[in-house]
């Protein structure tokens, strides 16, 4: 028990050093919620909301192919890296940058998203890579390397023969026996009294087959002792049929080995 | 005599039955084992989840994992039992090493843009369902019955002569009719078997049985999370179980009188369990609205392959009547242990369960606290054990019918019911829990029950997480030293139970 509690310590020590994606941050419990890791294409954990709201992000990219392809002098001056890097419309401001306005880019503002919350990042877009939204970067940190990709477990079912009845070894006296729901806890204060009756009373459930008697009368205390006991006894029922010298044997349950080797009963002294 | 001796060296196989249907009971009726977490809430979790316990209870609980944490969960079991037998009190303690789930769970969310799957997640996982590790002893004063005459009642019931006494049940009725602790007996014309034990006049009666062992299941779970809403898992389950006894039983003459032919026996037994099979575990748990969940689990009969051994030794003073006597099954077995072989397949059992949870808040500071309940349905007359193999013993075939039987009729379906709940503050958490374990046994006499009264406490910060679970289990139960047919049984009520602490360490990566 010592080794096994040792050495539970020692798996424990290296493991801690496992730990340092949440050491400075909250730990997650999984019973109340549990945060993603990874980012992908679609965001795994956002509300409904966040969701229809990417895919009208991804409906505006479609819209603005489509009036480039329609007016493409017009809308192609939006596709130029130098214009959107241009110092000049660094201010941010819908009157020097009437691109930002909804007037004219109705797409990106908050007047024409209906979910209204577009227009917390920066007044223009959506910026995926920022807190709270990118889970690459979120509080908890952390990426593993799990890709899924398991492999469906498999197993083989075994099938069982039904068993065959043809012939008996025993008759099972000790499973029987737990048909018998009659108790007896208590002692008597001198003989608790044991009729010696002829089987096949609702509580024997060996039917006609067996006789039980006690040896002899019981008719007095404890301290008497000569010729004051009985034995429990079990009689054969002599119109069934006679004694086997394979009853019990070659039946199932456990199974010997080798051959006897100590002979007979020993003798009575 | 050379009759007997014809016979003896002739035989060189026999089987002999100790099988019964006691023996499905211990991997249906144990109360829920798991993290310190879930030992502290009552072993509830089937609709939980977020536990690495629920690859044993309810596989999809798995699914709310998106983060990979590493578990260990060491234990200690204080046996106490209290049984009464015929009005004798007997108290004996036996302390023991356990433990709870010990494995990995590997959540990560999904990389495909397009797939239904939000999350999923993994676990590998073993888990000691059940700890054999006891004591229980007993004793009492009997007037009224003895354990030898479970030999009488077999050898008569199987019409056995006395060469099939002698040979053929060498790990009990050979043993006592070899030492004369029952022998032949003519009544008139009738013949039978007597027990040299006499009853009548009382006989002190003494039970001690150390087990050792545990059900242990290694369990493979995967889980899926669709859009944290629906949650489905399963498990891929192997158990494994050793079940070890070491029987001491003896009676003695309470008078004390030289001339009764009859001192005192003493029947010491071995006997080894192995196991091992596989089974399955499902689930699906649902919230219909955020912090509300719904769990429902089904685990499947678990089939199992079992190989048990057994020796037996039987010392008899019948004093004038023929002494001292000793005779070994080693003795009759060349030194062999009897062996045995089976399959059983274990019942089903199916849960469901609610939980509502104080604020799913991604921040933990808002985390408040959780209670759920689990309610589970337990058949355990759904046990069968059958031959192994291509065992053609017809007779053998016929023995696990009757021990079928006989389990359909002796037990019954029961429910359990699981309640729990936790407090979280921060980065602390306490939790207190109840169960009660219905009865198995159909016949209402036989008074059984399991009562669990539980607590813990814990600790989740800097990536890792410490909890610490007690609980109290306080059973109600029957003890039969032997079963006989025709007269009434006798039984030792056991009280007391154990307690579980339990103590869980993870490391979230």
């Amino acid at each position: 028990m010592k080794q096994t509690l040792f050495s539970i310590l020692i798996a424990a020590g290296l493991l801690s050093g496992c730990t340092s994606a949440y050491r400075s941050s909250q730990t997650p419990d999984d019973v109340y919620y549990s945060p993603a890791k990874y980012i992908v294409a679609k965001e795994l954990n956002t509300t409904k909301d966040q969701r229809e709201y990417q895919e009208y992000i991804s409906s505006n990219d479609d819209r603005y192919l489509q009036m480039k392809v329609h007016n493409y002098d017009y809308w192609n001056s939006l596709d130029d890296y130098s214009y959107w890097n241009d110092s000049r419309y660094y201010y941010n401001n819908s009157f020097y940058n009437p691109y930002y306005s909804s007037f004219y880019n109705p797409y990106y503002s908050s007047f024409y998203n209906p979910f209204g919350w577009g227009s917390y990042y920066s007044g223009f877009g959506y910026n995926p890579f920022y807190f709270g939204w990118n889970p690459f970067y979120n509080y908890y940190g952390g990426y593993g390397g799990y890709g899924g990709g398991w492999y469906n477990p498999v197993f083989v079912v075994n099938s069982y023969k039904d068993p065959t009845l043809k012939n008996t070894g025993t008759m099972g006296s000790n499973i029987f026996a737990y048909q018998n729901r009659l108790y007896n806890n208590s002692n008597n204060a001198s003989y608790n009294f044991r009729p010696g009756t002829i089987a096949g009373t609702s509580t024997n459930n060996f039917g006609t087959l067996v006789r039980r008697v006690f040896s002899s009368p019981a008719n007095n205390s404890n301290n008497n002792y000569s010729n004051s006991w009985s034995n429990p006894v079990r009689m054969q029922n002599t119109s069934s049929s006679s004694s086997s010298s394979s009853a019990g044997g070659n039946s199932g349950g456990y199974s010997s080995r080798g051959s006897n080797s100590s002979g007979g009963r020993a003798t009575r002294n | 005599m050379k009759k007997y001796l014809l016979f003896i060296a002739t035989f060189s196989c026999l089987h002999i039955f100790a099988q019964v249907p006691d023996d499905a009971l211990r991997t249906a009726w144990f109360t829920q084992n798991g993290s310190a977490r879930i030992i502290s809430i009552g072993g509830v979790n089937a609709s939980l989840g977020g536990d690495i316990t629920s690859a044993n209870i309810n596989p999809a609980g798995l699914g709310m994992y998106k983060t990979n944490e590493f578990v260990l969960s060491p234990g200690i079991t204080f046996n106490n039992n209290k049984l009464n037998y015929r009005g004798t009190d007997t108290t004996v303690k036996k302390n023991i090493f356990q433990y709870g789930p010990i494995g990995f769970v590997f959540g990560s969310g999904s990389t495909n843009k397009y797939s239904k799957w939000t999350s999923t997640a993994f676990s590998i996982s073993v888990n000691q369902l059940a700890s054999y590790n006891n004591h229980v002893q007993y004793s009492g004063y009997n007037n009224y019955s003895s354990f030898s005459e479970q030999y009488l009642e077999e050898l008569v019931r199987d019409r056995a002569d006395t060469n099939a006494a002698l040979s053929n049940y060498i790990f009990g009725s050979s043993l006592a009719f070899r030492t004369y602790l029952i022998d032949t007996v003519l009544i008139g014309n009738q013949i039978g078997y007597k027990s040299l034990v006499p009853v009548s006049t009382g006989i002190n009666q003494y039970y001690d049985a150390k087990t050792q062992g545990g059900y242990h299941e290694i369990a493979l779970g995967l889980a899926g999370n669709i859009e944290d809403k629906l949650y489905v898992g399963g498990s891929l389950v192997i158990p494994i179980i050793y079940h070890k006894k070491d029987f001491y039983y003896s009676e003695k003459d309470a008078t004390n009188n030289p001339n009764n032919n009859f001192a005192y026996f003493n029947y010491h037994e071995t006997s080894t369990s192995s196991g091992t099979g596989v089974g399955l575990k499902l689930g699906v748990i649902y919230k219909p609205q955020n912090n509300f969940r719904l769990g429902f689990a089904f685990h499947t009969p678990q089939l199992m392959s079992y190989r048990d051994q057994i020796r037996s030794w039987l010392t008899t003073n019948t004093e004038a009547y023929a002494g001292l006597k000793s005779e070994s099954s080693d003795n009759l077995n060349s030194g062999n242990p009897g062996d045995r072989s089976y399959n059983l397949i274990t019942p089903w059992r199916a849960i469901a369960s609610a939980s509502f949870i104080f604020s799913e808040d991604a921040n933990i500071k808002n985390q408040k606290g959780f209670i759920s309940a689990d309610v589970e349905y337990v058949n355990y007359r759904g046990a069968r054990f059958s031959a192994k193999g291509n065992n053609t013993d017809q007779s053998l075939s016929k023995y696990y019918t009757y021990i079928n039987n006989e389990i359909k009729d002796y037990y019954k379906g029961n429910v359990n019911i699981r309640v729990g709940g936790e407090l979280k503050f921060d980065v602390f958490m306490i939790r207190l829990g109840t169960a009660y374990y219905g009865s198995p046994y159909a016949d209402a006499t036989l008074k059984a029950n399991r009562f669990i009264a539980s607590g813990g406490i814990g600790y989740r910060n800097h990536g890792m997480f410490i909890d610490l679970g007690y609980s109290q289990v306080f059973v109600n139960d029957v003890n039969f030293p032997y079963r006989l047919n025709d007269v009434a049984n006798t039984y030792a009520v056991q009280k007391g139970g154990y307690g579980n602490l339990m103590m869980t360490v993870g490391f979230k990566f």
